[in-house]
């Protein structure tokens, strides 16, 4: 039985892994088909490199452009990588968030091609009209065209319903108009710098060119002019010359365009926080509402020459040796030394002399990597002026390192070898062991950096919303762990480490994969509180860590004993005992503490205690359930199992706390609602078969360890000793 | 074999024991979880009414069945007496009946806080006074509102002016009345009393509609209106008649408080003529003075850039008693004074479109029992952090001195 269990359980283990595995791969790969977009050019490495850390204001707060792709990315196509093919028979080029974000800003031909919307349900694009797919797909831009309209129309309706009224479809309609929108406002930040304005002929004036296209920061600059002609029309009664009406309905037009995509430019006045959009930057020059106007041109003109130069032709070999002068880390040509001027002037002249079709791309890449250098720089400079800029590499680099996708990698690792250490006897487990503390450690220092890191960032304690609580857990979680098994030095609590690591890790990209926010974001007014944050919310959170750890060593011994896999070791059934108890009691003192310091926090900021809002409640039962166990246990109402089977069930109340209560829609803890009931109740079932589980077995147990009767003697059998 | 027990011991031993202890406990926190659920639908205040008041014996709890929208009818005893039951059990148990020596000093020490903190629960729901005030820039006021308790009012009127004290019927007169019944509130310094029936917690006034079976008074009814699930938000109404000292009775009128949303603080009041005097009656939401006057200077409402996330609200204030001293309210930061405490609880979202001064909304409370909680907390920290700790040390000690003995 012991044998078959074991082996049992080894399967159920390696299964779990798999699962789990493949949950991960799902995450980190993009989705399997590859979209043709004829002629794509996959963006260079240098290039991204420059944009990553293009300063730009989103959610609030300052944030490097490649966490703004990222979780614009996250949220239209609810993946963190794309794959495109430039033509059929081409290889797959894996489109990560800054490029995505890159084609969408300055090439939103290709951009429009790629499948950049996730669709739930196929009932939604039906509902707009258009041809739909797989149940779940997703779609490119060119293709929901067609139901853009009706789209709207139909969001428009649904957002003046009462919330709780709509259903899932509607809520999705409402969802996709809603990324449709920010898409749309995404394309058109640099349409505007990119096309230019149509010059109506003047009539009147010969040469009136009908095609002929101005610069909007070149019409910025006749702002006065347009507008005394305006002044003077309208003091003289006369309509508004049909030229200058032409001009200002295109710069409104490009301006609302590119309104709201990208606040890229910080402003001049020190004293005002809000960054500005080029279409804010055109609107206010146009209206005369700045003090900066030079500014203000000076900016659109950068974005015009930037937008541009992936579709022009270097005019000079002289402006192309310029750019490759500064691309070589030069202020500009004058400032090179004579030999390298005149073999840059020389190399320039020979590519635009040799200019066809293979060195277009070449010569297109090299000047708008000089101009988007050149924009990165005065950005920086001014956001440094600024003290904007100074986590902003930080973040970019936050991001680029992936830290928990490194400490999945080492959870994994560490619970292949708990798989096998459990498996084994002897030198081999202790080895194994060894291995497990190794990664376990390794996956833990993987989830505390980024911790610390984001706290850096944010300015801010480590936990201010679901998000933090999730990876603050694991950290918690597995240190808890650790603490348990330096104490008993069985490698039941080592083992659960990564396991519980593993759990955690992926549940906090599943959330940030579902949520598509960014969870760096700084906090509403009643959260901005370091104090409160740093006592209550981290005690509560440690609290969660506790009683879900008090929980798995529960179902560890309800699994080893009702599988007989323990060998009827009592000391080290008592040794699972006494960890569970210690986490129970430790659990207690966290979330009673927790709990009292978020009544004093509700005191200070809504003049109550206590308003039973559902998270109070939530912390409040956890602190009923941990009460109630130590006293049914100190009045011996429960035993080592009873003892077992309640701390499991603390898993539940614990869950239901943490994050059943979000998805109620009420209370006043309105900073973590999420969607997502199904995978909790899934968990709740999960507790529920450990309970059953255990509570048969303890029965089974019981009914055999009872004393049996003595079987009545037979009539016809004669006493033995007669 | 345990010697037997007199049945004052065995009481004692039931209400002081680790048994009850544990039922009570399990029974509250089902308790809180089942509340938790149904005030999604119910709404806050008559969830809290249900499970917790006092009034409330037993409990028929609505469990949500999963995969259906049933319920199913979970009957228990009311949390108001579960918690009683329990802070008897505590104090009996934990502070008198448990064994007394240095190991348990931390579980006496929690003990006493939890229950110091259960008594600054029960202070404040008896004395606790809650209402709003709401001001503009410029604007000055020494009285709050109450948020959810209706009063009546009556009042002598001279030449149109009010004279003399306002007499009130509040919480204590009205708590209970229903809409099947009726009650006499009485008024000993006036020439009558009233007569109040159909009272509802929410309800409006609407022109009379044939067929409606409520009664019509001068063309008008009232329509009941299901309860708002903030509580905040109902507006209560009743009929109401004069009971004059001869024990002949007046007309019926309406009296009823106007709808949140209207923006009235009432309706025209009643004229009432007793004893050659003109009265004015009128039910409104509580009024709740304060010992001073409170001044909006300036009502701040910032948003994080380029978003609609809410930064900070801060007013600044004029505490005026006798002199006047400058005060900022915000967010986590309330002024405290006099025995009322002022938070900031909302704001107008920035300038006016009209142009006109933006407003501030306090929370005003006064509690005794403001900072108990606080105080207990200190209490329960220390008493379990010092009881945990010795378990902590016994057992690695325990722990430790295993190997060697075998």
């Amino acid at each position: 039985m012991n044998r078959i269990a074991r082996w049992i359980l080894f399967a159920v283990g390696l299964i779990l892994f798999g699962l789990t595995l493949s949950v991960v791969v799902r995450d980190a790969r993009p989705p399997v088909d590859a979209r043709v977009i004829e002629g794509y050019v996959p963006w260079d490495e240098e290039t991204l490199r420059i944009a990553e850390s293009i300063p730009v204001q989103d959610g609030g707060r300052i944030k490097p452009l490649t966490t703004y792709a990222g979780f614009t990315m996250l949220r239209l196509y609810g993946a963190r990588s794309m794959k495109v093919k430039p033509g059929e028979d081409a290889e797959t080029v894996k489109l990560k968030p800054l490029a995505w974000m890159m084609d969408a800003l300055f090439r939103p031909r290709l951009s429009v091609k790629q499948p950049s919307f996730r669709i739930e349900d196929s009932a939604v694009v039906d509902a707009i009209g258009v041809a739909a797919r797989d149940r779940r797909d997703r779609y490119s831009y060119e293709e929901l065209e067609p139901g853009i309209d009706r789209l709207m129309k139909l969001a428009g309706g649904y957002a003046e319903m009462d919330k709780k009224e709509r259903s899932p479809l509607e809520n999705q309609i409402l969802t996709l108009a809603e990324n449709v929108r920010s898409y749309e406002q995404l394309i058109g930040v640099f349409g505007m710098a990119r096309n230019g304005l149509k010059m109506m002929s003047v009539e009147g004036l010969p040469d009136s060119a009908p095609t002929r296209r101005a610069n909007a920061s070149a019409a910025m600059a006749t702002a006065p002019v347009i507008r005394r002609v305006l002044a003077e029309s309208e003091q003289q009664n006369q309509p508004i010359p049909p030229h200058v009406q032409d001009l200002l309905q295109q710069i409104l037009h490009g301006a609302n365009a590119s309104k709201f995509g990208l606040f890229l430019f910080p402003p001049k006045s020190a004293k005002d926080d809000h960054w500005l959009s080029p279409g804010e930057r055109v609107m206010n020059a146009m209206s005369m509402q700045t003090r900066d106007l030079e500014g203000s041109i000076e900016d659109i003109a950068a974005i015009e020459r930037l937008s541009r130069t992936l579709y022009e032709t270097p005019e000079s070999g002289e402006a192309l040796a310029a750019r490759m002068a500064v691309s070589l880390g030069h202020e500009d040509l004058a400032a090179t030394p004579d030999e390298l001027r005149t073999a840059l002037v020389g190399k320039a002249g020979e590519l635009l002399a040799e200019e066809g079709e293979d060195e277009l791309p070449y010569l297109r890449r090299l000047a708008f990597q000089h101009e988007l250098e050149s924009l990165r720089t005065d950005l920086v400079e001014r956001a440094t002026e600024r003290g904007q800029y100074a986590t902003i590499e930080l973040e970019a680099d936050y991001y680029r390192k992936n830290w928990f996708l490194h400490a999945l990698v080492w959870f994994l690792m560490g619970t292949v070898f708990t798989i096998a250490m459990w498996m084994v006897r002897g030198r081999g487990q202790r080895y194994l062991s060894w291995a497990v503390w190794a990664t376990s450690l390794a996956g833990l220092t993987y989830t505390v950096i980024p911790i610390v890191k984001r706290c850096i960032i944010m300015q801010r304690p480590p936990v201010g919303n679901l998000y933090d609580t999730i990876i603050f857990i694991t950290a918690a979680a597995v240190i808890f762990g650790a603490i348990v098994e330096l104490f008993s030095r069985r490698r039941l609590a080592l083992g659960l480490l990564p396991i519980a690591g593993t759990i955690l890790i992926t549940l906090a990209r599943l959330f940030e994969v579902g949520d598509g926010s960014d969870h760096m974001d700084p906090l509403v007014a009643v959260l901005r509180s370091n104090y409160w944050l740093t006592t209550h919310v981290i005690t509560i959170t440690l609290g969660y860590a506790g009683g879900l750890v008090a929980a798995l060593l529960g179902m560890v011994y309800v699994l080893l004993r009702g599988l007989r896999l323990d060998g009827g070791d009592p000391g080290l059934r008592r040794s699972l005992t006494r960890s569970v108890y210690g986490m129970v009691c430790l659990t207690l003192f966290l979330s009673l503490v927790g709990t009292v310091l978020g009544g004093i926090w509700a005191n200070d900021s809504w003049g109550r205690f206590w308003g039973w809002d559902p998270k109070e409640n939530g912390a409040l039962m956890i602190v009923l359930t941990t009460l109630a166990i130590l006293h049914a246990r100190l009045g011996g109402f429960i035993r080592e199992w009873g003892l077992h089977l309640a701390s499991i069930f603390l898993a539940a109340v614990v869950t239901f706390s943490w994050w059943h209560v979000n998805l109620l829609g009420t209370g006043l803890h309105n900073y973590g609602f999420t969607e997502g009931g199904g995978y909790i109740n899934l968990l709740y079932l999960l507790v529920f078969f450990f309970i059953g589980f255990g509570f048969v077995a303890m029965i089974v147990e019981k009914a055999q360890a009872a004393p049996k009767p003595e079987p009545a003697p037979a009539r016809d059998q004669e006493p033995s000793g007669a | 074999m345990s010697k037997s027990k007199s049945p004052a011991q065995r009481i004692w031993r039931f209400l002081s024991g680790l048994g009850l202890a544990t039922v009570l406990l399990i029974l509250l926190g089902v308790q809180t979880w089942l509340a938790t659920l149904e005030m999604v639908e119910a709404g806050l205040l008559d969830t809290l009414q249900k499970y917790f008041h006092w009034t409330s014996w037993y409990v028929l709890a609505e469990l949500p069945l999963p995969f259906s929208d049933g319920h199913l009818i979970v009957p228990m005893p009311g949390g108001y007496w579960v918690c009683a039951l329990l802070l008897l059990n505590m104090t009996l148990g934990g502070l008198i009946r448990i064994r007394k020596g240095w190991k348990t000093a931390g579980v006496m020490l929690a003990h006493f806080g939890i229950i110091f903190m259960v008594a600054a629960g029960g202070v404040a729901q008896l004395f606790e006074k809650r209402g709003v005030m709401f001001l503009f820039e410029g604007e000055q006021a020494d009285y709050a509102v109450s948020l959810t308790d209706p009063t009546i009012e009556v009042v002598e009127v001279k030449d149109g002016a009010a004279v003399g004290e306002v007499h009130v019927a509040g919480e204590r007169e009205l708590h209970g009345i229903g809409r099947n019944s009726s009650r006499i509130i009485r008024f000993p310094d006036l020439p009558f009393d009233l007569e109040l029936s159909g009272w509802a917690k929410n309800v409006v006034v609407v022109p009379e509609q044939k067929g409606s079976g409520n009664p019509s008074i001068d063309g008008w009814t009232l329509r009941e209106l299901p309860l708002e699930t903030e509580g905040e938000l109902n507006a209560a109404g009743c009929y109401a008649r004069v009971v004059r000292e001869d024990g002949e009775t007046g007309m019926p009128f309406i009296l009823a408080v106007p709808p949140a949303r209207s923006g009235l603080e009432s309706f025209a009041p009643y004229s009432v003529e007793a004893d050659g005097r003109t009265f004015a009656v009128r039910m409104v939401k509580e009024t709740i003075p304060v010992p001073y006057a409170v001044k909006l200077d300036d009502a701040i409402a910032e948003y994080y850039p380029n978003s609609a996330r809410p930064k900070s609200f801060m007013s600044k204030i004029e505490r005026v008693e006798g002199e006047s001293v400058p005060v900022e309210i915000r967010m986590n930061e309330p002024m405290r004074r006099g025995g009322f405490t002022f938070f900031q609880r909302t704001m107008s979202s920035g300038p006016q479109p009209s142009g006109g001064p933006e407003f501030s909304g306090f929370e005003v409370v006064s509690n005794p029992a403001d900072k108990w909680p606080e105080w207990s907390l200190y209490v329960v920290t220390a008493g379990l952090g010092i009881h945990f700790l010795m378990m902590l040390f016994t057992s690695g000690r325990r722990m430790n001195r295993k190997p060697q003995a075998s």
